[in-house]
This record gives structure tokens, sequence and C-alpha cells, in this order.
């Protein structure tokens, strides 16, 4: 009850290439205002970012001054604004700062409203002519440019050369940079809210694997399906997860909700600060955000339904599943052509 | 930051503005070493011995003195090693109930330690006490007031038991020291430890009250406290801690009752919307405010965490030890099972709280139990 910890923590790591869950272990043992430089290819920038995003680092920034590299820190900057080009940025701890406005004070949540007031401004698509790749490197998690254009850190996409050179000038992006010559167009925020709400602000470009809720134990979709039907933000599970090295109290219960934030499912928040085995808040993908030092909520109710419906009608024909059954059929067939070829050749003798 | 809404007095007391203005000043003008010759120096001595003098008057303890420490923690380690230490082949009676910073001797000298039975009630019996104390018993170590269950030993017939087999009686007292009206004279111990914090005294302020100096030194060099316990007085601290302790008691013949209602207010509402409900401490006997209630089959860490993202600041009971949660030590001595323990959370409640915020708090722990319910 009055137990304590003490860490000794230390201020600065460096991890080359590393294996997403060492960014998770390597935030662990910093101490608050510490920082985390990852030594990485352009290949792996975009799934670091978000290991490094889901761990809980704030403010991160791609740099390739000596090599490619990210760095990420334990703590952000505290009340910033965002004074750019763009119509709004958003920060590491999910908060939607709108150009020009003020800082929003400690302790209100405006992230709804604020959405729906970006959206009545966003003016007319800047058109698809003369686009060229733009890297945006952070340290903001994501800006959204005047004409809806979500430009999310370390992920190349495609824009009018004029954008390009205002993002260029105005934050550091990188403008047809060699080692990203594949880009996609950027998805557009007002079609978005429009179809999913606030919530595809801060939802990842990486959809949920839904066949991750046909492989959750019985239990845990029971749970899942508690959640969604008792329109519950949350539910929280204490201990660490079994394949943790260093971890006390192993839950294999937190070992499948891990899992289902592999997926996609499911984000989390671990909370505990103490030596005490981890307690951790799970909500749906994407619904977790703070405000001030508590956790705050935002529905992602087209996930939510999907789940749910997965959970009712059972799995469909996921790509995992027709090569399982595909790799069946083929061996299958080759079983009965032996039979029948061993079965000729004891005949003829 | 809402303080209505902050239930967990027993880990930490808000403290009192007039005692941290009284560190702030005492700090700034008498901030001299009180062991220099100079007269800045005696001036600091000075100031300290009075504030010494101060904080044993309002305790009512008049055949004794006060070792200063760094908080309690380091006062039971004092206190329990140098017994141990001296004595190397005697043997510490310690209470089953006893807080980590007690309890850490029957890790460190296990052998030597005998635990020291409570009833299904937390009580410690005195027949009990002296049928488990031997030949070999070299001291007894209880708590006054228990810091889960609120459970309060009978320390006068305790030490009684304890004079009349001429063996020195150790109390926790750091959750009694502030919160229940005490004449230390009156009460048969050889050393009684407490923290500031606990009762809205700053951080980093304990001690031994002791009646006969401890012989050895765990924190050596420089030679204060009579040479128990080295390193510079925290004359700020203690000077703080006056305060805190004069505003405690003053406050104690109308806070003692209020926060007795409240107990009441609360086990009353939770009995009648949770029916399975079982409660740990009495409202009535126990430490004043303090509430400890078990929902068995569920987790106390996780009630605490929903209780946290609501706004009520609670604390639970169980520890991870070993590879597993381990349930709370107290309740398992108070014959609860361990399904029954882990699910244990602790309320405790202060000069902050008020009859709303105890509703508002049963209402949330209410939703919070039914929906972790459905959830498991």
């Amino acid at each position: 009850m009055d137990s304590q910890s003490v860490g000794f923590l230390s201020r600065e790591k460096t991890l080359v290439s590393p294996p997403p869950e060492r960014v998770e272990e390597a935030y662990r043992g910093l101490s608050p205002q510490g920082t985390l430089t990852i030594q990485c290819r352009a290949t792996e920038v975009s799934a670091l970012l978000g290991a490094a995003e889901r761990a809980g680092f704030r403010g991160m920034r791609v740099d390739r001054s000596e090599g490619l590299k990210i760095l990420a820190h334990k703590t952000g900057p505290q009340g910033a604004g965002y004074s750019g080009p763009a119509a709004a940025a958003l920060d590491d701890e999910s908060r939607l700062l709108l150009g020009g406005a003020d800082p929003t004070p400690p302790g209100r949540d405006p992230f709804l409203s604020d959405a729906k007031r970006l959206v009545a401004w966003l003016g007319l698509s800047a058109g698809t002519k003369n686009r060229v790749v733009v890297f945006y490197p952070g340290p903001f998690r994501m800006l959204i440019l005047k004409d809806g254009s979500m430009v999310r850190r370390g992920q190349p996409v495609r824009l009018p050369a004029e954008q390009a050179a205002e993002l260029e000038k105005a934050e550091g992006a990188w403008v047809n940079p060699k080692i990203w010559s594949a880009a996609t167009d950027p998805r557009n925020f007002g079609a978005l809210y429009r179809e999913r709400g606030a919530i595809c602000l801060l939802e990842s470009d990486r959809p949920a694997d839904l066949d991750g809720v046909d492989e959750a134990p019985e239990a845990m979709k029971r749970r899942l399906s508690t959640v969604i039907e008792r329109g519950e933000d949350f539910f929280v599970l204490t201990g660490s997860d079994p394949r943790q090295k260093d971890g006390c109290c192993p839950s294999n219960e937190v070992g499948e909700a891990n899992a289902l934030v592999q997926a996609g499912i499911l984000s989390s928040s671990v909370e505990s600060g103490t030596s005490d085995c981890p307690a951790t808040i799970y909500a749906f993908a994407a619904e977790i955000r703070r405000v001030g030092d508590k956790p705050s909520f935002v529905r992602n109710d087209p996930l939510r339904a999907a789940v749910k419906e997965r959970i009712l009608r059972g799995p469909r024909m996921s790509r995992k599943l027709l090569v399982r059954l595909a790799l069946m059929a083929i061996a299958g067939a080759a079983l009965a052509v032996l039979t029948v070829t061993l079965f000729r050749q004891l005949r003829g003798r | 930051m809402n303080d209505e809404t902050y239930f967990d007095y027993a880990a930490a007391a808000p403290p009192f503005p007039e005692a941290l203005r009284r560190l702030d000043e005492v700090s700034l003008q008498s901030y001299a070493n009180p062991s220099s010759t100079h007269g800045r120096g005696k001036n600091a001595r000075e100031a300290l011995d009075r504030a010494r003098e101060a904080f044993l008057a309002r305790l009512g303890f008049h055949d004794g003195r006060l070792i200063l420490t760094s908080g309690a923690t380091e006062a039971n380690n004092l206190v329990l090693r140098e017994a141990m230490e001296r004595h190397p082949s005697g043997r510490l009676l310690l209470s089953a109930d006893a807080h980590p910073s007690t309890w850490f001797a029957n890790d460190l000298y296990g052998k030597r330690v005998d635990i020291l039975r409570t009833d299904s009630a937390g009580r410690i019996r005195p027949e009990q006490l002296e049928q488990q104390i031997t030949r070999k018993t070299v001291l007894v170590s209880l708590l006054h007031g228990n810091n889960e269950t609120g459970v309060i030993q009978d320390v006068k017939a305790l030490g009684a038991v304890c004079a009349h087999r001429k063996i020195p009686l150790h109390v926790d007292g750091v959750q009694v020291i502030g919160h229940l009206p005490v004449t230390l004279s009156e009460l048969p111990f050889a050393s009684y430890t407490f923290s500031a914090h606990k009762f809205g005294g700053p951080r980093g302020v304990g001690g031994v009250l002791a009646r006969e100096v401890p012989g050895g030194a765990q924190i050596q060099g420089g030679g204060q406290e009579q040479g128990v316990r080295g390193g510079t007085e925290n004359l700020a601290g203690l000077a703080a801690s006056v305060v805190a302790l004069d505003l405690s008691c003053r406050s104690l013949e109308t806070e003692v009752p209020r926060l007795r209602r409240l107990a009441r207010t609360l086990i009353a509402d939770l009995r009648s919307s949770i029916p399975d409900v079982l409660v740990n401490s009495d409202p009535d006997a126990g430490l004043p405010g303090l509430v400890s209630v078990s929902f068995p089959t569920l987790i106390g860490e996780e009630i605490v965490l929903e209780m946290d993202v609501r706004g009520y600041e609670i604390s639970a009971g169980s520890a991870c030890g070993s590879g597993k949660r381990e349930p709370s030590r107290p309740l398992l001595a108070m014959g609860r099972s361990r399904v029954q323990a882990l699910g244990t959370v602790r309320i405790s409640m202060g000069r902050f709280t008020t009859a709303e915020s105890v509703g508002g708090l049963a209402a949330a722990l209410r939703q919070v139990v039914e929906k972790q319910k459905a959830l498991a």
C-alpha cells in the first residue's frame, strides 16, 4: 500500500535498427527528460516512429544530418501552440493545435469542438497537378494543410509543388528526397471527418487487422463485447505481458490484450508509476488521449461497430484463412494422388 | 486538482500552508548548522531545542526524547536493527500486520523473528502476546494504528505485558500521531515512531520518541542526535512539523467525530448498493475516516485506476512479489481469503473531505465495481 519504487534511469539511449518492442523497453528505462536516438534505414522509419508513438514518446523528429535517425523525447513541449503555414497540427499528446490560436489552458479539452471548427475552415483542394514527394520529419505527429491534406510525420506524400515549397521553407520538410521516391496522395481530413468523425485524426494509416479478434480467446471476446455494449470507454488489466523478459506478475490476459494492440484493434496506456505490477488502460485503437495527467477518450465508433460485427458473425474468409484452406486443399490433392498411385501399383503386382 | 476528491490521507496528508510558511521562515532565518559554535549556529541549536521541546510537549511525552530522522521508515529501521545487532542471538516478536518498514526484519533476520498473531478483528490480544514472548525475545514491535485496516491496538495493555516481562516495546505510531488524541507519557513503550507528512507536516521529517537512547547508530558520522543518527538536523522541517502537529491536534475534537460520521455514511452507502462488499475496518473504533473494503473476485489496483480516471484518489492493498500479485498481509492475518484480499481498496479521509465528496466517491465506486464485475 505504501510501497515505493526507486529508479535509476538514463537520460540518453541509442538504438540501431531495433525491433519495435525494444523501443518500448527503452521508454521504460529513460528518465522523464530522457531522449532516445534510433539509427535506422529509410524503410524502417515508419514502423519505428509508430512504435515510438505507441510507447509514449513525444516531439519526435527524423534527422538526416549524420545518417538517418529518429530523435524521440519522453517529455514534449508543454502548452505549445502552432503558427506555421498549415491549418492545424496534431502533437504527440493528441492535442489539436489550430494555426494562430492561443494554446489551450490546462484542464480544458476542446479536441472535438476544434476538430469541428477545423472542418469549417478548410478550403478547396490544391489540385493534382505538378505534384512532388514531400517528407515531413516532425516534430508534430501530423499537419493538416489548408485544403485538408493530412501530412503525417515520417510518411512521404505527394503534394502540389507550391504547397511543398511552403512546407520546406517553414517546416523543414524534405522535398523529393532521394531515399523516398515512392509516395501516396495524402488523405483528406474534410472527407474523412464526414465519414468517421474526429477519430480520423487519431487513427493510424494502418487499418486494424480484424483477424486478431478471431484469434482472441473467448473470454477476451466477451470482454470486448461488454465494453462495446455497455458503452464503456476502456478497461483495465494489471500484470505484465508474459513475453516481457523483466516483467513481474505475468498475466495471460495482458498478453492477449497486447496482441490486440499489435493488431491495431486496441490501444493501451501503462498507468502505474511504481515498482508494483503495471496497471494498463486498454481502449479501442486511437481512443486514448491524455489531458493533463489523466487519460481522456474519443470514441472510435466505426472500429467498435466492425469489432462487434466480427465477434457476432465470426471469421470471414480472411487472407490467412484462404491461404490455410488452399494449403490444405493442395495437401489433400497430393495425398489423393499418392494413394491412387500406390493402389494402382499394388494392383499391378 | 480538487482536494475534496483526495481520499489517500493515510499515504500522505495535504500539508498545512501554515506549516510550509514556517518551513520557509526557519529555512531563511536559521540556516546555520546547529553544530557550529558561532552565534548563528548557537541560535540554530536553540531553535532546534525549542522545536524539539514543543513537539514533545504537544504529544504529552515528558519522560523521553526525540531522535530526529528522515521519516518513519528510517526510524523503524534504526530501532529494529539496533536491537537485533545488539543482541545477536535475541529474537524479535513482530506483529503479523506490520508495515513494510518493520516487516523488512522478517526478510533480513528471518530465523530470529517470531510473528505475533492478530485475531479475526485484526487485534493483538494481551494473552496472545504473553504467550508468544519467549526467554529469547529482545524486542516486541507492533503498529499502533494499522495503515490498511485502521485497526487500533491497545498499546496500554500490550505495553503492560511487555513491561511485566521486561521486554522493550516498539510501537510504529505513524497513523496515530495527529489523528487521535494521545498522551505518550501514559503509554508504556520503549520507542514510538512517526512521520510528519502523515499529519500535514513536510516530507522528510520523522523520528523516534524514545525513553532510552538506543545504543548504536545506523547512520554514522557527525555524532548528531546523541550519536544515534549522524547528519545535520532538519531544523526547519521539525519547526514546520510542530505547527502541523499543533493544528492537527487542535482540530481533533471536531475532526475525529466528523470523520467517523463520514466513514459510517460511506460504509452504509456501499453496503446498500454493493451487497457482497466486505468491510474490513471499524468506523467507530478504528482510525478516524479510514475505510477498507474488499470486493471478492475483483482486483484492487484495477479499481484504484478506474477511480483515478473518474477523479478520485484511493489506494489498494496488494503488491507485486516473487512474480505474482501478493494480497495484503494484514488482511490475510485477519482471516480474509486471497481472493477477498486481492480485491481490497483503502479510502482514507481528512480535513478536506466533505459529505458531498463522500457521496460522489460512493457513486463512482459503485459504477466501477458494477463495470468490473460485468467485465470479469
